[in-house]
């Protein structure tokens, strides 16, 4: 039996893991529930020997496991496959899968054995003749399926998979699936963290939830149900209610004009059309990898130019320049690469776009923190001194200064606590109230569902593989109506923007 | 479904800018295809392509190296000043290059274990380097054995010995690239973190970079002195950057993970003809320097240019 007992993880002032207690039997398929940032993924990165846990102990039948790098860990039988994938891109599917390990004669590694090797294992999920294409040339699905076979080459008694389905069409589901399935009944523990409800009832067989990097509850899957997980994933016992409020308030729109029109925006290898109306939030929901954050990348004018309508002029953006020119702000989650200037004081960070773009005079910075409620010391300290939360709160006032007419947002809160993320929210409706249109992508379900029962204009556009696939209004945005959305069941629920947009 | 199983052609340029600067060559000067003259050629260039190989293991995997230029220099003096002591020759060319892969470990311990950016870790070297070689040797002088040197530039039957320079370091490399650790390179210089969370030893592969580059810039060094017959602690210089440029031109990636040995040599090979072309055309050697920078310049631009009209095209095909 696989015992983890009370695994704690800090980065920082932030906490992944408290106390973390789990239990799997050998042959068990075991769902990690849990929201973006509950600590599932921290937790397999522990397993995997990439993250060094601050305490806490692993047991295997009765044996302690010392994981101190991913070596260890494969020498104690445990394989993980990564949400981000660990492949390498530069070398074949069978180079990847046998890695590091490949097999070698007189120092040479022997290619044909390499593939023979891998073969069955290729077989079995459907990927023949595959073996001697560069990573790097496969579609991410075939990728994670590649990730997968790696895991499994390394005969595991323990294996980890995190968000492996997330990225998968219906039929490669299956053949995963079906795969986990019979490795289970040959004695492997399977750990199957998801944050996918239907995927955890069909396939595994017993689940913990967590919850803030702590695990609050264990069940056999035939003895809970979907609403109480919910309500333990999210923390509010009335998680639940929501779908019943389905057929509350119609969702209704004031007849504005519309602000800004989008027609056949390329996003992956589809077209995107979007129109959206002053005053209106528009939540960019789905899987993470599905187009959304190049969506708004490419409408901030950071892939290359296109052209777009605003206010009826047709507008064209060939740099993110040019986009703040014409109105649009961006507020990024990767604050660190591109939301910040983490070296800077905060009054540069907060004036730079006035200063810089429009030619501004000096706001009185101090006012605008006070109103944002930003916590500082001072104006000259250094943003990256900041905790997440008051940074996003900085960049927000550099955008609300100079009043745009769209706001774009890619995951703004992310990394962000609670509080703060409420008081984002807060400044969102108010910046929609004013007139601006936002675009906001998450990939925190519940983000967005507590920011449509702030703000009535709210809607949310379910993104797959590039196209939006279904729209939700007011009432219709729940916990399960987005994660339903998100994983499309047939090809053909890919609906045409002409019929519902 | 079919995929493309290709892996990326990027070292062609680097032959076509060869073969063109080859016949260039062959047309200004009618005596360039003469045994003679092509071993003096070889004898020339064969340390920049030993140094380009070398350069090759370090970007590949991720890295930059401007140290190898002071490598060559150290070599070269302190080849030439045991020499001069009157040790036997085997064990000066032994001890001078034991001395200049030594700083490649001390490149390979800053970078790997010590995590010091690349960049600055091999240009602080390299100062330590040229410094160590002027303290060994104030002013260039010296000589070393002339039955070596005069080996070095000989033929055997109409074989220059010095093109023996060009073929081993891609023989190395293609030893190196067939093991484990010729993939773990790739891997490692691709993307680290996924590179050990699949279980690569990545410090010992960056740490070994290092010292392979360093042990091919201590090939160059002894050959090198075998063609100058002299000692100068200056006489890496020019070549640091050339080592670097070469590999570029042959299609090695500067981001790392993508790249041939092969590639670097046809670069350096390119590099060495169009100094030739310029000198065999007889220009001031005022203006020698200005010209050679002119045509490299030419040359890149329009492959380049090659280069993405037929990838475009490519796309089109498979889209």
């Amino acid at each position: 039996m696989l015992v983890c007992d009370s695994i704690s993880k800090r980065y920082g002032s932030v906490v992944a893991l408290r106390s973390a207690n789990l239990k799997v039997q050998p042959g068990e398929i075991h769902a990690i529930l849990g929201g973006n940032g509950s600590g599932k993924s921290t937790l397999a990165k522990i397993m995997a020997g990439t993250v060094q846990p601050d305490g806490g102990t692993i047991h295997w039948n009765g044996v302690p496991l010392r994981i101190m790098n991913p070596v260890s860990a494969t020498k104690s039988g445990i394989a993980v496959t990564f949400q981000e994938l660990s492949l390498l891109g530069n070398l074949t599917v069978a180079e990847n899968i046998c890695f590091p390990a490949m097999p070698t004669r007189l120092g040479r590694v022997q290619v044909a054995r390499m593939r023979e090797r891998v073969h069955p294992l290729l077989k079995d999920l459907e990927l023949e003749g595959m073996e001697d294409v560069l990573v790097d040339h496969l579609p991410s699905g075939y990728q994670y399926l590649v990730e997968y076979a790696k895991a499994l080459f390394r005969n595991p008694d323990i294996l980890v998979l995190d968000e492996i389905t997330s990225a998968l069409h219906r039929e490669q589901v299956t053949r995963i699936t079906q795969s986990i399935r019979a490795l289970a009944e040959r004695g492997t523990a399977v750990l199957f963290v998801s944050h996918r409800l239907p995927e955890i009832f069909s396939l595994c067989d017993g689940v913990t939830v967590f919850r803030n990097g702590e695990n609050v509850g264990t069940f056999r899957t035939g003895e809970v149900s979907a609403n109480q997980l919910l309500a333990l994933m999210t923390g509010d016992p009335n998680a639940v209610d929501t779908t019943a409020a389905l057929d509350g308030e119609p969702y209704t729109l004031a007849p504005r004009s519309a602000s800004l029109e989008v027609e056949s925006l390329p996003v992956r290898s589809h077209k995107i059309s979007l129109s959206i109306r002053s005053g209106e939030i528009v939540g960019i929901a789905g899987i993470q990898g599905q187009g959304q954050s190049e969506l708004v990348r490419r409408l901030f004018g950071m892939h290359g130019v296109v052209t777009v309508t605003l206010n009826g002029k047709i507008v064209r953006i060939g740099s993110p320049r040019s986009a703040v020119r014409q109105g649009f702000a961006f507020v990024s989650g990767d604050r660190e690469h591109e939301g910040t200037f983490a070296q800077h004081s905060l009054s540069t960070n907060a004036s730079c776009v006035g200063q810089f773009i429009f030619h501004r005079k000096a706001m009185d910075i101090k006012a605008e923190f006070d109103r944002m409620h930003v916590h500082y010391h001072r104006l000259s300290q250094k943003m990256q001194e900041l905790s997440g939360g008051n940074q996003q709160k900085v960049v927000l006032t550099r955008w609300t200064s100079v009043h745009p007419a769209i706001l774009l947002a890619d995951d703004p809160t992310k990394g962000v606590d609670v509080a703060a993320r409420h008081e984002v929210h807060q400044m969102f409706v108010a910046l929609a109230e004013s007139g601006t249109a936002i675009v906001m992508v998450s990939s925190d379900e519940e983000e967005l569902v507590a920011l449509a029962s702030m703000y009535p204009l709210m809607r949310v556009l379910v993104m797959y593989d590039g196209t939006f696939v279904q729209e939700l209004k007011g009432a219709e945005v729940t916990l399960q109506s987005l994660i339903e959305a998100s994983i499309p069941q047939e090809d053909n629920h890919v609906i045409s923007q002409a019929e519902n947009l | 479904m079919l995929f493309r199983k290709l892996k990326t052609y990027s070292f062609i340029p680097a032959v076509i800018l060869f073969l063109v600067f080859l016949i260039l060559n062959s047309l200004l000067s009618p005596m360039f295809f003469t045994i003679s003259s092509l071993s003096g050629f070889f004898a020339t260039y064969a340390p920049l392509v030993v140094l380009a190989v070398g350069e090759t293991f370090v970007l590949v995997g991720g890295g930059i190296d401007i140290s190898l230029g002071a490598i060559v220099s150290v070599v070269n003096v302190l080849l030439v000043t045991l020499w001069g002591l009157h040790w036997s020759l085997p064990l000066a060319i032994v001890v001078s290059m034991l001395a200049g892969t030594a700083i490649g470990v001390v490149n390979g311990i800053l970078i790997s274990i010590l995590k010091v950016t690349p960049l600055l870790a091999t240009f602080a070297t390299s100062a330590m380097g040229y410094g160590a070689a002027l303290w060994i040797m104030p002013t260039p002088g010296g000589s070393i054995a002339t039955g070596f040197a005069n080996w070095y530039s000989s033929n055997y039957g109409w074989f220059p010995i010095a093109a023996i320079f060009i073929v081993l370091p891609y023989v190395i490399w293609a030893i190196w690239r067939g093991t484990r650790w010729g993939t773990y390179l790739f891997a490692v210089g691709k993307n680290e973190e996924k590179s050990f969370a699949s279980g690569a030893p990545v410090v010992r592969v960056k740490m070994l970079s290092y010292v392979l580059a360093a042990f091919m810039a201590s090939i160059a060094g002894v050959i090198l002195t075998a063609n100058i017959v002299s000692g100068d602690a200056t006489i890496g210089s020019p070549d640091t950057l050339s080592a670097i440029a070469a590999p570029v031109i042959g299609g090695v990636s500067l981001l790392g993970g993508i790249g041939d040995a092969g590639g670097a040599i046809f670069g350096a090979l390119f590099l060495g003809l169009v100094v030739n072309t310029v000198f065999a055309s007889q220009v001031s050697t005022f203006y020698q320097s200005l010209l050679t920078g002119s045509i490299i310049l030419l040359g890149i631009v329009i492959t380049t240019l090659i280069k993405r009209l037929t990838s475009m095209k490519l796309r089109k095909v498979v889209g």
